[in-house]
């Protein structure tokens, strides 16, 4: 009698409850995603540019595939949400515990003379929203580096990860640096199942080449991806964080797509 | 500031004068911040107040209001408010050891604007349990809380451990680990947050 009582006052409380448990729950749908310029506009990105005129501007040369592609410049001064950056979004494409893909086409223009490091994509973190948080905390507190980037350094793409939200000097690079040329299309693939756990796990092709190392069986590199549950969300374009840049930079984007398979992706 | 400080330390004086006050016999406010949580800094604010324990029935009210993002309590992204009802087996003078449950309402407020959130305002019924004691100038305090909610529970433990700095003051640590449960899913999270604070009896 008491544990029917007592199943009956869970039950009574349970009914009471209108909400959802605070947490993330896993393997949610995501958006797929295709943004190959083709529209003429850059409708469906969230754009993180000072003047989308001057930084994110449609033409039809050089282009990867279609009959447009992104011109995506970056200028000096060009300083927006606390960093030197011209980057596009696509929101909800990296939840707890999903499996994604995810590809891109760039292009290094000819012209490119900086030798500092910079991010053409990035997978950067999000405020843990169900537990109260949000982006400008009072006080301030430092950013830190995305949890999983590509980054252009000096002609070559190095894949970058940091496993530690409160430090900036816990960055580390997945396989090998590979050389870039300019004034050539390159197409990326990125494989994936971001968790907070080392079940986490990404593996990348760049021209149909895997670009991660080998761990004995696969390419995938395990590691920890997010930084809590609120997931990520995907940018690409040029980003500085705070050093800017001393020239005037341009990368061609063509074929961005976000999907649930290699083949929905690659460009 | 200069004036600041002298109001702060009159009235501190005052105080210091007065009989010791008692988390059962008397009323209190307490602020405290949190500024850790899991592996990464986040400020949060805590303003409770406690309410003395009404002797005829041996039941206490509290009331916790959180404010998150800020150490400075007024918050643009999220506040809980959480009042609840314990019975206490003690009801004069706190001894070495002694216990409360109650009820309660955890009502979560959710004012971010950002498509990539998904977190909604809602209120959940809580369930608490306390084991307290007191020693000397320490008090010790383990409740523990339950919420249900329509897909899943949590459980969370909240020792605190205070320190009769004066009469009407104490300092505390309070510690606060959350597992929250979606059963249907075999999902869990561990939340894990550290604060600090003072508490007032009047």
């Amino acid at each position: 009698m008491k544990i029917v009582n007592f199943s009956l006052f869970i039950s009574v409380l349970t009914i009471l409850s209108c909400g959802k448990v605070p947490s993330e729950e896993p393997n949610q749908a995501f958006e797929h995603f295709i943004g190959d310029f083709e529209v003429g506009n850059l409708n469906g990105f969230h754009l993180l540019v000072p003047d989308t005129l001057v930084n994110t501007q449609i033409v039809n040369y050089p282009v990867r595939k279609g009959l447009y592609a992104l011109k995506n410049t970056l200028n000096p001064g060009d300083y927006i949400n606390n960093g030197y950056r011209a980057e596009l979004a696509i929101y909800n494409c990296a939840k707890y515990k999903t499996e994604v893909y995810y590809g891109f086409s760039f292009f290094i223009d000819t012209a490119y003379i900086d030798q500092e490091y910079n991010l053409i994509c990035q997978w950067q973190d999000l405020p843990n929203y169900l537990m109260g948080e949000d982006w400008e905390p009072n006080p301030v507190l430092h950013g830190s580096p995305p949890p999983l980037a590509l980054v252009y350094l000096d002609g070559k793409l190095e894949i970058k990860m940091n496993e530690n939200p409160t430090n900036n000097n816990s960055t580390f690079i997945v396989g090998s640096p590979i050389d870039v040329a300019k004034g050539t299309w390159n197409d990326i693939v990125f494989h994936v199942y971001w968790s907070d756990d080392d079940s986490g796990y990404f593996e990348a092709w760049m021209n149909g080449n895997l670009i991660t190392p080998s761990n004995g069986t696969t390419n995938r590199f395990y590691n920890a991806n997010i930084f809590n549950r609120s997931g990520n969300y995907f940018k690409f374009g040029q980003y500085r964080g705070k050093e800017n840049t001393a020239h005037s930079n341009t990368i061609y984007f063509d074929e961005v797509k976000v999907g649930s398979s290699y083949n929905e992706v690659a460009p | 500031m200069k004036t600041l400080l002298l109001i702060a330390s009159i009235v501190l004086s005052y105080f210091s004068f007065c009989q010791e006050k008692n988390s059962l016999t008397d009323h209190s406010i307490s602020a405290d911040f949190g500024s850790y949580r899991n592996k990464y800094l986040f400020p949060i604010t805590n303003i409770t107040y406690q309410s003395p324990v009404f002797s005829k029935f041996n039941l206490k009210f509290s009331g916790r209001l959180r404010s998150y993002g800020t150490l400075y309590f007024l918050s643009n992204s999220a506040y809980d408010i959480t009042p609840i009802l314990s019975y206490y087996t003690q009801s004069e003078k706190p001894t070495s050891l002694y216990f409360s449950g109650g009820i309660g309402l955890d009502t979560r407020i959710r004012l971010v604007n950002d498509e990539r959130s998904f977190a909604v305002s809602s209120a959940e019924p809580l369930f608490a349990l306390g084991i307290h004691s007191k020693v000397k100038k320490f008090h010790f305090q383990l409740p523990i809380w339950m919420r249900f909610y329509s897909n899943g529970n949590s459980l969370s433990i909240l020792p605190e451990i205070s320190f009769q700095v004066a009469d009407r003051f104490t300092i505390y640590v309070r510690d606060e680990l959350t597992r929250l449960s979606i059963p249907q899913l075999n999902s869990t999270e561990l939340r894990h947050d550290i604060y600090v604070g003072t508490s007032f009896f009047f």
